[in-house]
């Protein structure tokens, strides 16, 4: 199991168009993967679990990833994360 | 005979029998299963879901769909094929006892109402989607259909509590003409796509439900905006008439389609299009309007679900002024105010919107919005003819600062080396009173004007349009507008640039001889009126520009009526 923590840096927060761009990339890889935001945690893969967190601008996250290929998952999401969705 | 008012969306004569559209399923009620029909439930949800992913999947690729409309339906697909959800319903299937309906319904409800208790509103335009999948799903289970099997004729008039945008894309691929919806605004989604399809409709029934049984013959009347159900004989024979007259107008005008417009004495007038939504612009270039004089640019932030890209917007300006390679498309700036975009950007609203932070002061306030905005026209421009115009400019000084964001942006793309239209000219939309006061002044300065009369009226005579309670205060041809209109006309003139109306009131036929008396040479009105237009404007001829000319100064309405409705009735009946 990797985690790594995160911070939402795009200004509209993680919205409905990044919560469906983070769930679509999750799903290409095998391990699970689990997004916790102030306690709560969520299935990565799940739009609706991600929508749930409505997580804003500056938020902090935590990625969890478990699997064979973790670290390619954590790595591509966190780019995600890093180029704010393509937003901003 | 009963008849109906409502408010017209989109003109049209039309005689049918009713058809009744439930808008949204009856809700499943609630059902408990014996341990034996679990995997019985457990697959019809299965097959549901499989069902309802490949109609998704075959409407994402049969239709020609704008990005946004592509990440609607892309966000439903992962919907249906959540694994939560599934295992969720499943649980209440499997543990509950549910039927596979009832879980559905169940498990939508409380994702929705969790949703709806969130402190933010990320997600308010989203739980349309969630109840929409859901509605999918049950339907697919019980096998209910709320287009009835999709088994309507082409003769229905369709009933409906409420249009949605989806709704009138599936009514038009029916082949149907023409419905009544109980609720809707005339600048609805839902309204401008009837438009842009040609389907009557009539919205604002009252009770529409209440008195309208399926199977009945019944009047669509979208001229007088009424609905008439069980008509006697002698109305529908009126009807008849009626349609003949019409369809003969129709196939006359479609006849002058072709012709450039031009006055009895040879002066040529500029007709334009306004242009709503992209999807509109076939339709449109149907008409062969002179360019584009008016096209709003809100509907890339309405109605979606983030904030149009750059790129994005470059697309669409690029693929508009494409089509139309030699005449001027006049790109209005965004005209929104604070309380629209709230989904998008944190904002605070107006207690007064009209008279608040909208138009080109909600773009000095989200400056980045404006220059993303600004930036993709240039990118755009070298495609064809293109032209700025800023909204809500009371006086030179809005001007001037917006002249100045838009040089910024050229600077930008010169240091970035993106080559754009330098000379693209850059405008004021003529709508509050000030700036039409000081239109002398602001003439010396920009490159042209267009006069959008809907907000000039409501704003001059202090007079909400939307207002019904107000509707004969709501006078277009009042001498205080009329006065506006001809100073802006004639400062643009002694200037020597450019003015169009591009208002509601251009696409009025009775205002059409009184504007071109004006002096106005540039018209830009609703696509579909542009044969109409053209007709009134071949009949005008140098004794209009006489007699207009002759009057001083505008100074009653029970003047102006009289020149409208007596003096100048020969030009446009």
């Amino acid at each position: 199991m990797t985690t790594r923590s995160i911070k939402v840096e795009n200004r509209l927060g993680l919205h409905a168009r990044p919560s469906a761009l983070l769930v679509r990339t999750a799903t290409k890889y095998r391990s699970d993967f689990f997004i916790e935001h102030w306690g709560e945690r969520v299935n990565g893969k799940s739009i609706m679990g991600v929508m749930m967190l409505a997580a804003e601008y500056g938020s902090e996250l935590l990625l969890i990833a478990n699997g064979a290929d973790e670290t390619y998952l954590l790595d591509e999401v966190t780019e995600l994360f890093k180029s704010k969705f393509n937003e901003d | 005979m009963i008849s109906l008012k409502g408010l017209v969306a989109n003109p049209g004569l039309f005689i049918g029998k009713t058809k009744t559209i439930k808008e949204r399923l009856a809700e499943p009620q609630r059902k408990t299963i014996t341990p034996a029909e679990i995997d019985g439930e457990l697959s019809k949800f299965s097959s549901a879901q499989a069902q309802s992913l490949s109609e998704i999947e075959q409407s994402l690729e049969t239709h020609d769909l704008g990005d946004d409309d592509r990440s609607i339906i892309e966000m439903h697909l992962m919907i249906v094929n959540d694994p939560d959800i599934t295992a969720g319903i499943g649980q209440l299937i499997r543990d509950e006892r549910l039927s596979a309906e009832y879980a559905v319904h169940t498990f939508f409800q409380n994702i929705i109402m969790r949703f709806e208790r969130m402190e933010n509103d990320f997600y308010a335009q989203r739980l349309a989607d969630y109840k929409d999948v859901a509605q999918r799903l049950v339907s697919r289970i019980t096998g209910e259909d709320p287009w009835g099997g999709l088994n309507i004729s082409h003769d229905a008039i369709i009933i409906i509590p409420e249009m949605t945008p989806s709704h009138v894309t599936a009514l038009a691929r029916l082949g149907i003409k023409a419905y009544c919806s109980e609720k809707g605004s005339y600048n609805s989604h839902s309204s401008i796509l009837s438009r842009a399809l040609n389907l009557t409709a009539l919205f604002n029934v009252q009770e529409l439900s209440k008195y309208v049984p399926d199977g009945r013959t019944a009047i669509l009347d979208g001229i007088d905006g009424r609905l008439i159900i069980d008509p006697d004989d002698e109305t529908l024979q009126q009807y008849n008439q009626l349609i003949d007259k019409y369809q003969a107008d129709f196939t006359h005008l479609d006849k002058i389609g072709n012709t450039p417009a031009e006055t009895k004495n040879g002066i040529r007038i500029k007709l334009s299009a306004n242009l709503e939504l992209p999807q509109e612009l076939d339709i449109l270039l149907k008409n062969n309007p002179d360019g584009i004089g008016l096209f709003r640019s809100e509907f890339l932030y309405l109605s979606r679900n983030s904030l149009p890209t750059e790129k994005e917007q470059t697309e669409i300006y690029r693929k508009v002024l494409h089509a139309f390679a030699d005449q001027t498309v006049t790109i209005r700036t965004f005209d929104l105010g604070g309380d629209k975009l709230t989904h998008l950007i944190p904002s605070s609203t107006d207690e007064n919107p009209y008279l608040g932070c909208r138009g080109i002061r909600f773009s000095f306030e989200q400056v980045h919005l404006f220059k993303t905005q600004i930036r993709a026209i240039l990118r755009a421009s070298i495609s064809g003819n293109a032209r700025i115009m800023f909204p809500m400019v009371i006086d030179q000084h809005d001007f001037d600062r917006a002249r100045q964001i838009v040089r910024q942006c050229m600077d930008e793309l010169d240091r970035e080396g993106i080559p754009f239209d330098r000379s693209i000219p850059l405008g004021v939309m003529i709508e509050i009173p000030s700036a039409a006061l000081c239109a002398d002044h602001l003439a010396r300065h920009c490159d042209f004007f267009s006069i959008g009369t809907n907000d000039l009226v409501q704003y001059t005579l202090a007079v909400d349009r939307n207002n019904e309670k107000l509707d004969n205060y709501y006078v277009q041809h009042h001498p205080a507008v009329l006065n506006l209109i001809r100073m802006t006309v004639h400062s643009a003139r002694t200037a020597g640039i450019p003015v169009s109306i591009c208002g509601e009131m251009a696409s009025i036929s009775e205002y059409v001889p009184l504007l071109i008396g004006l002096g106005v040479t540039d018209l830009s009105v609703n696509p579909n009126r542009i044969p109409t237009i053209k007709s009134i404007i071949s009949k005008c001829d140098a004794k209009l520009m006489d007699t207009i000319a002759a009057i001083p100064r505008f100074e009653t309405v029970k003047q102006t009526e009289k020149l409208i409705y007596t003096t100048l009735k020969r030009y446009y009946e």
